[in-house]
């Protein structure tokens, strides 16, 4: 017989039990149904990761499409993970040494996942902290860039520590060589590693796409050593030089010296170098423009190439009340148009122009002055010309020997292309791929007129039998400083056509200050420009 | 019972073709990180490449190795065919 406390006793204990797996069952109840969600959300977040992964960048090529102006490199970066710091007494002193700026950022970021120390090491940044053997400091691999060309530095530009075009064509096609990333969501669990079971594209991205530009790196390479050893001979302070197919507009060369080295661009110390001034900077280009003022006189019929003009025999005459002066080695008597312009006279000159009037203006603008190019270059200026209604009586001179007018070289490169092309418009372009639409071919001036032209500027030499028609036109002109003109600081530009049957090429070059006086652009910019004329012949072979 | 046994082999089955599925997938997994190494490698490799064909280089071994000289127009002669 079982007796009373017995059965208490079992009664107890099967209600503990009982009490116990209650609470199970209430555990349950509350994991799997009253919060069912929240362990849900749990468990996905422990097994589900989204990683958002960029494209690499894509490159930039020469017109070749072979030879890399721009490639993907990657860079080392140092972090630590501030949260979990092991050796702070050995991490701290060492970067008050070497990072002092970390150390800064580490009083700040305390509570921080992650920081870094400094990204872009250089090689002994590396060995530095290798050696160091601190466990805290690891190291990372981030993308960057590296330009094997560095003369074409500030055409194509350079990204930033993210990657991102700044300036250049890395900048003007920075969407599209970056890409757009592909998000992901991958399952894994906590022993899987790197490895997932499945994965799931959230947004798919699309991979860079490489740019391929109208360059030729073998003639910018020719062109900026024949730039660099005149600035060197004449001590100039800046130069540049360009060369293009008047053509289809393709920008075959673009220098500017003095560069820099993009693949250094932490010891950059002045930001002008960076500037693309072929584009990006305009001028009053002097006497160069005097080609276009004969040009717009000869297509509107006021003057002819064989008409005598009385430039005078002076250095200085009054013209309309205005003064206006002519270098020594201009002076001349009454000589044909076709000569006042050869020999640059500005009285001559200014005296035709006057009989265009205002139509100077719209003849001007034709040539492409005033209006940006289309090349879609950043930062690329369109220039001045000075309107009409704007005009002083001295306003038609200087227009016709190029001032009250500033131009890029590039747009001074137009016009030209626009000799060279018998009259057709030309539209410069930098980019090969992607394909832009090109604007339409427009006849703006007669055949008759450039032909003309052409033939005033010829420079062939009978005793260097060379095997093109070369013309060109210089210019000198002195820069503004505080209103005035400085007779002492000079720019001097060379604008000039290469060609041979169909084969053309406009070559301008432009050199800035040189420390000795009178000198003049027939014997600081013309001698550059025969000799990128005689690189290029060799080059493209047109013999 | 036959119900039953064929539940179980189609449950071994389904098990078995889930693994060899993750076993592929592991080996995929395996091969993109292999073309992540080997992509990593050729950018080095068409980097180093890149600062060998440096122009500036090459114009100075052939100026003071190979002792070669610029050409010059004039030593330039049209070949009529």
């Amino acid at each position: 017989m079982i007796s009373t406390i017995q059965k208490t006793r079992s009664s107890i204990i099967f209600l503990l039990f009982c009490l116990l797996y209650g609470c199970i069952v209430l555990n349950l109840f509350f994991i799997q149904i009253r919060y069912h969600a929240f362990y849900k959300n749990l468990g996905h977040k422990q097994y589900n990761v989204t990683v958002t992964q960029a494209p690499p960048r894509a490159s930039i090529y020469d017109r070749s499409g072979v030879t890399a102006l721009a490639l993907n490199k990657d860079t080392v970066s140092a972090f630590i993970l501030p949260k979990n710091l092991e050796s702070l007494q050995t991490l701290k002193p060492f970067l008050a040494k070497h990072f002092p700026q970390a150390v800064e950022r580490l009083k700040n970021h305390k509570n921080s996942h992650f920081m870094y120390i400094k990204r872009r090491l250089s090689d002994y940044d590396i060995k530095l902290i290798t050696e160091a053997n601190i466990p805290d400091i690891k190291f990372l691999n981030e993308p960057s860039r590296f330009y094997p060309i560095e003369s074409a530095a500030q055409v194509i530009g350079v990204t930033d520590i993210d990657n991102n075009g700044l300036f250049g064509i890395e900048m003007q096609y920075n969407a599209l060589l970056a890409g757009t990333p592909t998000t992901y969501t991958l399952e894994r669990d906590a022993r899987s590693g790197n490895f997932y079971f499945q994965k799931e594209t959230k947004i798919q991205g699309k991979s860079g796409q490489p740019v391929v530009l109208t360059i030729d790196h073998n003639l910018q390479f020719l062109i900026t050593e024949e730039l660099k050893a005149t600035i060197d001979q004449h001590h100039a302070k800046e130069g540049a030089a360009l060369i293009m197919d008047p053509s289809s507009g393709d920008i075959y060369a673009m220098t500017n010296l003095p560069s820099f080295n993009p693949n250094d661009i932490e010891a950059l110390q002045n930001q002008e170098l960076t500037k693309n001034k072929i584009i990006t900077e305009v001028y009053e280009l002097g006497s160069v423009i005097k080609v276009c003022a004969a040009l717009s006189a000869i297509e509107a019929g006021v003057v002819t190439p064989d008409e005598l003009i009385d430039c005078e025999n002076k250095i200085t005459t009054y013209f309309d009340g205005r003064r206006i002066n002519t270098v020594r080695q201009s002076v001349a008597g009454v000589i044909p148009f076709k000569e006042v312009v050869a020999r640059s006279n500005n009285i001559g000159t200014a005296k035709v122009a006057k009989r265009l009037g205002a139509k100077i203006y719209d003849y001007y603008l034709k040539l492409g002055f005033s209006n940006k190019t289309g090349i879609g270059f950043p930062g690329e200026q369109k220039g001045f010309l000075n309107n009409p209604n704007n005009w002083s009586k001295q306003s038609i001179i200087s227009l016709s020997y190029g001032y009250e007018i500033s131009a890029s070289l590039l747009q001074l490169a137009r016009a030209f292309s626009i000799i060279a092309n018998d009259g057709y418009s030309a539209a410069p372009r930098l980019v090969l791929t992607p394909a832009t639409e090109m604007p339409q071919k427009k006849q703006l001036f007669k055949k008759e007129s450039t032909d003309i032209i052409k033939e005033i500027l010829i420079k062939n030499k009978a005793e260097e039998n060379l095997p093109y028609r070369l013309m060109y036109k210089t210019g000198t002109a002195n820069i503004l400083v505080n209103g005035i003109y400085d007779p002492n600081r000079n720019i001097f530009t060379c604008a000039g056509i290469i060609e041979k049957g169909a084969y053309k090429r406009v070559i301008v070059v432009f050199i800035r200050e040189v420390p000795k006086h009178d000198v003049y652009a027939a014997t600081v910019a013309a001698p550059l420009l025969e000799r990128i004329a005689k690189k290029l012949a060799i080059h493209d072979q047109i013999l | 019972m036959s119900i039953v046994s064929a539940h179980i082999i189609f449950i071994f089955l389904h098990i078995n073709i889930y693994s060899r599925i993750i076993k592929l997938s592991y080996q995929k997994q395996k091969n993109e990180q292999l073309k992540t190494a080997l992509e990593y490698k050729k950018q080095n490799l068409a980097q180093q490449l890149c600062a060998l064909k440096n122009q500036a280089l090459i114009k100075e071994f052939a100026k003071n190795s190979l002792r070669l000289e610029p050409i010059t127009l004039k030593q330039v002669r049209k070949m009529n065919r």
